[in-house]
Order: C-alpha cells, then structure tokens, then sequence
C-alpha cells in the first residue's frame, strides 16, 4: 500500500480504485466459475468474499460521487455544501466530505448521493421510483453487516440465493452509475455556453 | 453449541478465507495480475477476520455481562448496547470507524476478560505489538472508502498481515485461557 503524505488529490485519483474494485468483482466470477462442483467450503468462501468486494464498490463509488458533487457544486453555489450535501454527511473545514454514510442507510446514500452529482453538474437524473432492485441493496446491506457482526456462525453463511441478489444489486448499481455519468455529461455540454467565434 | 464453541468456529471459518486466499496467491507465478487480486483479498479476508472477532469479543462480553453482574461504565455499557444493537438486527448504526481498530480491539479483549472474572489486558507494551499497529493502519487505508490511494497491497504487506494477525489470534487463545482459568477458580463456567 502507499503512504504517499501529500494530501493533494486529483478527481483522477479519486476515480482511480474504481475500476479496480470493479474489476475485482468480475475476478470473483471467474472464480466461482473455476470453483469445482460440489465444493460446497469453496463456494461459501467465494459468496462472501465477493459480498465484501460488491460492498467496497459500492461504499466506494457512493462516497466518490458525494465527494465530486462537493468539489463541483461548490465552485458553483458557495452555499452548496450547508444546502445539499450537509444533510447526509459530514464535513471536515476544507469543505471535503469526512464521514460516510450510514451502512444501513446504503440505498439512501445512493439516492442522496447521485441527486447530489446531478444536481451539481445541473442534471434533472433521479434513479426513479422503488422497485425491486432497490430492496436488493437493502439485503446485500443487511448480508455484508452478518459478516462485519457476526452474532453466530451460520450469519457467515452466504448463500447461492444470496450470491444471485449480490451479482444482481451490484449490475444494478453499475448500470445506474453509468447512467448518472452519461446524463450529467450530456447535461454538461447543453449548458455550457459556446466559445469562441460563431460560424 | 456452546458459547466458546461459537467463537472458535467463527474465527476458523473466517480463517478458511484467509488461508484460501493465501493458497491462491501463493500458487500464482510473480508478475502475474492475479497475484496482486490475490494479494488485495488476502488483506481483504484477514480485516474481515479482525474485525468479525472484535465484534464476537465485545458481543460475547455483552451477553456474559448480564449473567454475572460485572460493572461497566456507563460509556462503556453505551459502547457494548451498540454492539449488541448490530448483532441482533444486523444492521449498523453507522459503518466501522476503521481509524478506531485498535482500540475497538483493546475494549474487546479486555471487556471479554472482565466478564470472565479474569485479569487479563492486551499486551500493547509488547514489542510485537507494533505489527498489530501496522496491521491496523494498513486496515484504515484499505477500508475507508475515504481513502483514494490505499488499495494497492505489497508483498512485503501481506507478510506483515499475516504476522499481525497471527499475534491477534495467539492473544485471543491466552485471553480465552486466562477467561477459563479465572471461572475455573471462581466455580463459574458458563463459557
């Protein structure tokens, strides 16, 4: 691991573990396609470390989008952060965001956290209304703290079913990431005023 | 299943994670992008372990606490109800500060040990107690979504993982050890 000092940080660097944490998830496919038949240890060990590794990307992209929206939003509005931002996470006096979401809270973070990011690039982007996805992400919430606070050893149990919603929730959540992107990029270019001399 | 039982059967399965990950990591040629993958769930299944038994101490000393009326402080039977609270719904009240693991750890084994009428207190004038330090900042930098540069695990990291974890767990044994001579003497096992 580095243990780089300077605490100076590009949105480039920001961004950069994501596609390694995501790329890690599809690793955990792969494997559990190599795990043999049967291997009932095998396969549990492959359910649960692919959990912690969904929760990671998912943890980690929702605090990334807050963080961004902070940094866009307030060269923006100087009142951004006490606005928006404030209601859901705390902030440290450089105006950077220091305490994440609560875990049980996920899908919440979510929905703040990407209202937030299109509201800062002046995009009208919603993830729309309830449906089952969402509950997903409540359980894969739910089956991630069993393994953090285990009170017996069948919570560490995870199991086919669970693996199914865990690979569902985190295609979901990658698809509305995406999506966030593309619409917050698009609503970039609509309202940025051309430069230059018109033809 | 007894309590004891429970605990240890916890800290194994959780160990199987972390000596599969280990397998896999070993077994991959150098230089191979595998082996980095490798190297991050390693780290990512000792954590898990660390964290899981934290959590199944101070759970256990919440529980035992009840049956044999050893005081605690006020903060810290607030500190133990949390815990409690998160086990019993599974759900957290807020994500594992990463930056408190080790004193989470000390409150663990030493609120264990309370409970079990015994004296015990995590060793942290230990020299080796500086692995588990280590350990625990690699933990922070590695867990805290917060944290932007921290994802890449060295070799030389792993190696220092799996000494600080191994220092964690031979502690756990002493402290169970203590817990069990102690009620020994006080004609009260109920662990």
């Amino acid at each position: 691991m580095t243990d780089d000092t300077d605490d100076t940080v590009s949105l480039k660097e920001i961004w950069g573990a994501i596609p390694m944490l995501s790329d890690d998830v599809q690793r955990w496919l792969i494997v559990m396609d190599e795990t043999p038949e049967g291997d009932a240890e095998g396969e549990e060990f492959v359910y649960r470390m692919l959990l912690r590794t969904a929760v990671a990307v998912i943890e980690g992209i929702t605090f990334r989008v807050v963080l961004q929206a902070s940094v866009v939003g307030s060269a923006q509005r100087p009142d951004f952060i006490s606005q928006e931002l404030a209601k859901f996470y705390e902030f440290d006096e450089n105006g950077i965001a220091a305490a994440p979401p609560e875990r049980s809270g996920m899908l919440e973070a979510i929905r703040f956290g990407f209202h937030a990011y299109a509201q800062a690039h002046d995009s009208d982007y919603s993830l729309g209304t309830p449906d089952d996805n969402w509950e997903v992400i409540d359980d894969i919430a739910g089956l991630h703290q069993q393994l953090v606070a285990p009170g017996r050893v069948e919570d560490l149990v995870v199991t086919e079913e669970d693996f199914v919603k865990i690979s569902r929730g985190i295609g979901w959540f990658l698809k509305r990431w995406h999506e966030l992107l593309f619409k917050c990029g698009h609503a970039l270019i609509e309202t940025t005023p051309l430069q230059g001399p018109v033809m | 299943m007894s309590d004891r039982e429970e605990f240890w059967s916890i800290v194994k399965r959780l160990n199987g994670d972390v000596n599969r990950c280990l397998t896999k990591l070993q077994a991959t040629a150098a230089g191979d992008a595998e082996k980095a993958f490798w190297r991050r769930m390693y780290a990512r299944a000792v954590f898990g372990l660390i964290d899981a038994a934290i959590h199944q101490m101070a759970w256990h000393a919440y529980i035992t606490r009840k049956l044999t009326e050893v005081p605690f402080s006020p903060d810290e039977l607030a500190r133990l109800e949390t815990i409690a609270e998160a086990t019993a719904d599974h759900m957290a009240t807020s994500p594992p500060d990463t930056s408190q693991t080790l004193a989470d750890m000390e409150f663990a084994f030493n609120s264990f040990a309370r409970v079990h009428f015994s004296e015990y207190v995590l060793p942290t004038n230990d020299p080796a107690w500086v692995l588990v330090q280590a350990t625990a900042a690699l933990k922070h930098l590695f867990q805290d979504p917060r944290q932007v540069r921290g994802l890449a695990v060295r070799d030389e990291d792993v190696g220092l993982l799996g000494k600080g974890l191994q220092w964690f767990v031979e502690r756990m044994v002493d402290m169970q050890k203590s817990c069990y001579q102690a009620m020994l003497d006080k004609d009260e096992l109920v662990m």
